[in-house]
Formats: structure tokens, sequence, C-alpha cells
């Protein structure tokens, strides 16, 4: 069993690791680590009986997953009092959304920025408002600027002055000039209200995104992570609603994106035995996805260097047409960046 | 990777990985007297190649492990023993909870200790060094460790990173060069030497102690001490802590607590000798002051 | 416009802890410790004497602490209660003290 592996059954057999010695816990410690998966792996192993240096590593583990939760759900009241003004909806992504809306996913979730997503004709009221609030630019660069805004489906990173942590807005959950095309009006139209008067997505298209963010945005490099967090999605929002896998399959078709969320769904339920909600029809290139997505050694590193370029190649071509593709690496190359080719 | 081994530095336990032998090498020389048992670790810290060709052609030492810095410039094959200082220092700055760490040194006398924190070149590191060659107790010259429950430090002894003129000083009063690493020339901060802590030192690392003094020392001005008073020796303190925030209300209780029962004092001293004496000085005076309270 | 008024915080929500002449205050939601001088303290003691969670405009809290405290800008002219307000402000903007509109 290679390391990612045994991650992936660490987790969904927590009493599995009963049997592990001093250089397999090693070994697991490090690839959970390397996969952001380290904070789960406590959150889950906690009523496990465990050595007792291993107890003591992971209790650090849960003690820093309680800064990080804090420090996230702060970041997203700072955001809430900065838009107070602006009247339309405020919705929460990702593992911010998770812990505001106290999901399973968010135990022991590791959450890095804040990310919302508002409508793309508020962008420049929600900037405006952003900056009032001490949140400045991080990417001075005029030309990667006119990028994002053109191209991307977010604002430029802003990080906040004082608090030095960043928030990106999106008004959509894939870049404009990506191949599917989400429908971010009808994501805001359904998110669903939290007591502070943010919102998150609706279950279905928090699904929904966590799919085309797996599949489409990447170099996979969170994919594990990206799919522990689809499988507690899913099993949690199949326990509290029996049509579940019906209003996904609707939403995902309405996004253009049940391809990337029947791969999604295939991929958690080969790696955590995520519920078959929908029919599992094996699909060309799951095996080279999960590949890379347990490509990670005893040591913390990610191996298999060949099929990471492939996917870092994929992921451009899925962002950009060909032409502006050359176009865009052509230019970063000419001021000096490395090419990602 | 190739080549590993385990180090156990106070409560802190290391995995170092690396694709040359010889920092390894150097590693198991300079830390000879400490625990080096295949254990669980707290830390893995890689010193890897920047890519294959560099392995071998102008080695440079890229450091990795559990906790790294996006912008970390690789340093030369001959500084491998400083990259993996750094990278344990980085570990411990990124990912350690048990204790609140201070950028600062320490020896202790009697049970009493005396903490000395500043920027880097202060002189922290070689006073500590001195000191400790004058029959104190050697506790650390980069961390100090607090215990948020307990306002007890443990030790965390290294090896002392001598940088240029205070090699030559610190030469001069340890007789042994048996005690010092490699030399290391053109490092980002100029020469580099290590010196070996005393045995008794690494046996003792796991035995607590109570902090009496806490002092901001400056090298290479004219004597001077000035007490500083709580709030100010606070602001100085979070500045000169690596994970006062992440500890959340652990570390306010640990540091508000720390500067309200330890007195503070900066102090400037032209050289070693001069720094030595003042610290032994106010270590005594507070410890009258102390005792007769 | 509405006016705004604040409250004060449940009391676990702040550590506070006097060092020398500022107080260093532990907020609790956001992990940030605050370095505050006077009269930010009494400021906090006055909203928590009225209680966690009940409202006060600038013009009530002045009454409470007009018995002991003058309260001035730097503008000799400018009424108690704006500079008073003002504070509050800045306060619930870093969030250590309550905010809302009363109609």
């Amino acid at each position: 069993m290679t390391d990612g592996w045994s991650v992936a059954r660490a987790l969904t057999d927590p009493a599995s690791v009963a049997g592990l010695n001093a250089d397999q816990w090693t070994r697991l410690l490090a690839a959970a680590r390397a996969l952001s998966l380290i904070g789960t792996l406590a959150e889950i192993l906690a009523d496990q009986p465990l050595p007792d240096h291993v107890s003591r590593v992971l209790a650090d583990v849960r003690l820093s997953n309680q800064t990080g939760l804090r420090q996230a759900l702060w970041e997203a009241e700072c955001a809430r009092m900065a838009l107070a003004d602006y009247p339309g909806r405020v919705v929460l992504l990702k593992g911010t959304a998770f812990a505001a809306a106290a999901l399973d996913a968010a135990r022991g979730r590791s959450i890095g920025d804040l990310d919302i997503l508002v409508a793309r004709d508020a962008l420049d009221q929600v900037e405006a408002l952003l900056l009032q609030a001490r949140w400045e630019w991080v990417k001075p660069d005029p030309y990667d600027d006119a990028y994002y805004r053109q191209w991307m489906h977010e604002l430029p990173p802003l990080i906040h002055a004082e608090r030095d942590r960043m928030i990106d807005v999106h008004h959509t959950i894939l870049p404009l000039t990506a191949r599917p095309r989400p429908d971010a009006a009808a994501l805001l139209a359904n998110a669903r209200a939290l007591p502070s008067g943010l919102y998150t997505l609706s279950p279905a298209d928090m699904i929904c995104h966590a799919a085309a963010h797996l599949i489409a945005d990447g170099d996979l490099s969170g994919g594990m992570r990206n799919l522990w967090d689809i499988d507690r999605l899913v099993r949690q929002f199949v326990e509290e609603d029996a049509g579940f896998a019906q209003k996904l399959e609707e939403r995902a078709k309405l996004h253009h994106l049940h391809d990337a969320v029947a791969r999604a769904l295939r991929l958690a339920y080969r790696l955590f035995g995520t519920p078959a909600i929908w029919p599992i029809r094996p699909g060309t290139a799951d095996a080279l996805f999960l590949r890379r997505i347990t490509a990670v050694d005893g040591w913390g590193r990610k191996t298999r260097k060949l099929t990471r370029q492939g996917f870092y190649i994929r992921s451009h071509l899925l962002r950009m047409p060909p032409a502006m593709l050359a176009r865009h690496l052509w230019t970063k190359w000419r001021k000096g960046h490395r090419s990602q080719l | 990777m190739r080549h590993a081994c385990f180090i156990t530095v106070g409560p802190a336990r290391f995995r170092i990985g690396s694709d040359w032998r010889a920092p390894i090498d150097q590693l198991r020389a300079l830390y000879s007297d400490y625990p080096m048992d295949e254990v669980v670790p707290d830390f893995t810290v890689r010193l890897q190649s920047t890519s294959a060709l560099r392995r071998y052609v102008r080695p440079q030492v890229a450091i990795a492990g559990d906790f790294m810095l996006p912008d970390a410039v690789p340093l030369p094959l001959e500084q491998g023993l400083l990259a993996a200082e750094m990278a344990m220092n980085l570990q411990m700055a990124l990912g350690w909870r048990r204790h609140l760490l201070l950028h600062a040194s320490a020896v202790s006398r009697h049970g009493r200790a005396v903490v000395m924190t500043g920027v880097s070149g202060a002189g922290k590191s070689t006073l500590s060094a001195l000191l400790a060659e004058r029959g104190w107790r050697f506790l650390g010259d980069e961390f100090v460790l607090l215990d948020p429950d307990t306002g007890n430090i443990a030790p965390f002894p290294r090896p002392i990173s001598l940088k240029n003129a205070a090699i030559a000083a610190v030469e001069q009063e340890v007789d042994d060069d048996t005690r010092f690493g490699p030399v290391m020339r053109d490092t980002p901060k100029g020469t580099i030497r290590h010196l070996r802590p005393r045995a008794e030192w690494v046996e003792q690392m796991a035995r607590e102690t109570r902090p009496a003094l806490l002092l901001f020392p400056r090298f290479g001005y004219p004597r001077a001490v000035r007490r500083m008073d709580e709030a100010e020796s606070f602001v100085r303190l979070t500045q000169a802590s690596t994970n006062y925030v992440a500890l959340g209300d652990r570390g306010f209780d640990a540091l508000t607590g720390f500067v309200r029962s330890v007195p503070a004092c900066a102090i400037d001293y032209a050289d070693g000798e001069e720094g030595a004496e003042l610290v032994e000085r106010l270590w005594s005076e507070q410890g009258v002051r102390a005792a007769a309270a | 416009m509405a006016e705004l008024s604040f409250a004060a915080l449940p009391d676990h929500a702040l550590k506070r802890v006097r060092l020398g002449g500022l107080e260093a205050i532990y907020h609790a939601p956001s992990g940030i410790t605050h370095l505050l001088a006077e009269p930010v303290p009494d400021l906090l003691d006055a909203l928590g004497t009225i209680g966690a969670g009940r409202f006060a405009t600038p013009r009530e809290l002045l009454g409470q602490m007009a018995e002991h405290f003058d309260i001035q800008g730097d503008d000799p002219a400018e009424p108690p209660e704006l500079v008073l307000g003002e504070r509050l402000a800045e306060l619930a903007a870093l969030g250590l003290v309550e905010s809302r509109r009363q109609a």
C-alpha cells in the first residue's frame, strides 16, 4: 500500500491504525501532512488508543485545528462587517463555508484563505468596500491584473493590511475561459442563509463546486482533501435529504458539471467508500487521477513527477483556449517567469 | 531519502532526511551526545536537491519538511549543517504547540534562569555561550520554551551557532577543538561555527527550571541598564515569539503571567566580558530581592 | 440616520490583564491581542456595568461615565458624546464591543 493510500485507509477505517509500528506511523503522519489531511486525521483518530508520542503529536494538531477554525470564522465575520452596506448576497465557499454551517466536512479541515462568491455586477462595489476596510492588493503587476479581471473568475487577490489574511472574491466558480460554464446566477439564487446574514451554496451546489474545483481547476495538488470534502458532504446530505441524489443530478446538469461530478463521486468511492448515490460506471483516466491524487511518500514528498507535469499542462488547457495559452505563457516567459510547461 | 537520522532536542524529536551523506555525517558528529533513537518524530525535515542534475553539479540544499517557506533560498552543500539547523528552527517556529516559543537564549543557576532576547546579532547567543563556560547551565540559544500551564522553562539546548567575531571570542574561552563543528564561510550570515554543548547539559535536557530574570541585551554600546515595565516587555516578547498567535488564549496567559512575575531590564554592553559580568550582577541582585520579598 | 448603540460582549469573549499603565486584552472570537490605554478599559467597564448584550447609546454611556471622567476630544468645541461615539465605533470595528443601529 503506498503512503497516499495508507492515509485514505486510516481515515476510512480508524481502527486499522492499531497495528502500526513506529516507522509506519512516521510515514503516515508525514504523508497526511503533505496531503493537507493531518488535521482531519487527528480528529478521526481522537478516540482511538494511540502510542503516547503519536497521541501528543495529534493533540498538537487538534490545537492548531482550533486556531485555524477561529481565524477562518473571524475572517468571515470581518468580511461580513466590511460588506454590511452591500445589499446583495455574499456566499461563503469551501472550508470557511463548511465551518460556518457546522458541517461534518469542517471537522479538522485546514482552512486557508477566505473565498466568497458575489454577483458579477457587484464586483466594483465589493472591491471598493473591501479596500475601504483596509484590504490591499497582493499582485501589483498590470499584466496579471488585466488577465485576472478579464478572464479569471475572481478579483485579483486581496490581503488585509493588519490581519495579513487573504480574501478571494469570486463571481463564478470556474474561470470564464474554461470549458464548463456553471450558472453563477443560479448558484447565488439557490444559496442558503446563515444566521449571521452570510450565505453558503446549497448542498447540491456545494458538491458541484467541490467537483469543479477538483477536476477542472487542478493540478490536483489538493486532490485527496477535496475528495474527502466530497465524501463527508455526500454522506451528510444524503442522510438529511432522501431526494439528494436527484437534486444533485439536476444541478450538475444545469452547471454543465455532470461529468466532473460523476468522476468526483467515482474517485471518492474508490478512495473512501463514499456511498454510490449515482451508479458507478468506471471512467477512463480514473486510474491516472487516483495515482496522481495518492502520489505522496512517507517523507511527505509529492512523487511521480511525470504524472504531475501532465496534470499541470492539462489544467492550463482547461482554463484557456490554446491560442490564449500560448500568449499567456509567452508573456510570462518574456518577463522572466519560469515557464509552466 | 537516501540518508537519514533522528535527533531529540529537549522535548522535540526530529527526523532528518538528506539526498547527500555529508550533512547527516556532520549532524551525527555534532549531536553525538543526544538521543538518536528511531522514534515517531514531531517533525520531519528534508535536505533535498533542487534538481536531479544539481544533486551532483554544484550541489545545492533546498530546505523542506513538514513546514516550509515558499521562497526559501537553497544553500550550497558545504553549508548543509546550517541548512539542517534552519530547517529544524523552521519546524519549531511554525509547528510547535506544547510551549510558548521565545526567540531567546537562556542559562540558569540554582534553578533560576536568565532569559535573554533580542534581534539577531544583539548578542544573546554569544552571551549565553560565555556564561555557560563560566559554570551556568546552558538551556538554549535559539528558542526558550515556556510551559503555558506551569510557567517553567523546558530546556532546548542545541549546538550554539557562533557568528563571525564571536567565533574567535569563544574559541579563546573553550580550549577544546573537539567541541566545535566545521567552519562554514560565506553563509548568508557570514562565517559560522557551531559549539557543541557539554554532555551534562544534554543529559539534563528533560529537567525544567524557573525563569527569574528577563534581559534585552545590546552588544557594542556603552554599558547601561534600564528597567523595563510590563507593557513594554509584553509587546517586545510578542514580537519575539513565533507561535504566540497560534497558541491563542494559552499564549496570552503564558506571556502575561511571565511578564508580571519576571523582572525585566534592557542592558547595553561593550564586549562579552562586560556583558557576562552585568548579567551575573543583575541575577544576584534579583535573587536577593526575591529572597527578601 | 439611525443612531449607533453599543453593548459589552459576554464575559467569556474577553480576557483582560493589566500590564503597567496599559491593559492587554485577548479577544477570543478572533484570537487577536489588543493593547489599550486609558480610558478604553474604563469604557469597557462602563458597558460591562450596564450589562453584556444590553445596548446603550453614547449619550447614555456618557451619563454612566461622567461621574468619574471628563470626556473631551482634540477639539474642545466637539460634544463629548461624539468623541465617545467615535471611540466606541473603533472598538466595534475591532469586535471588542457589539454595535447596532437603532431606529
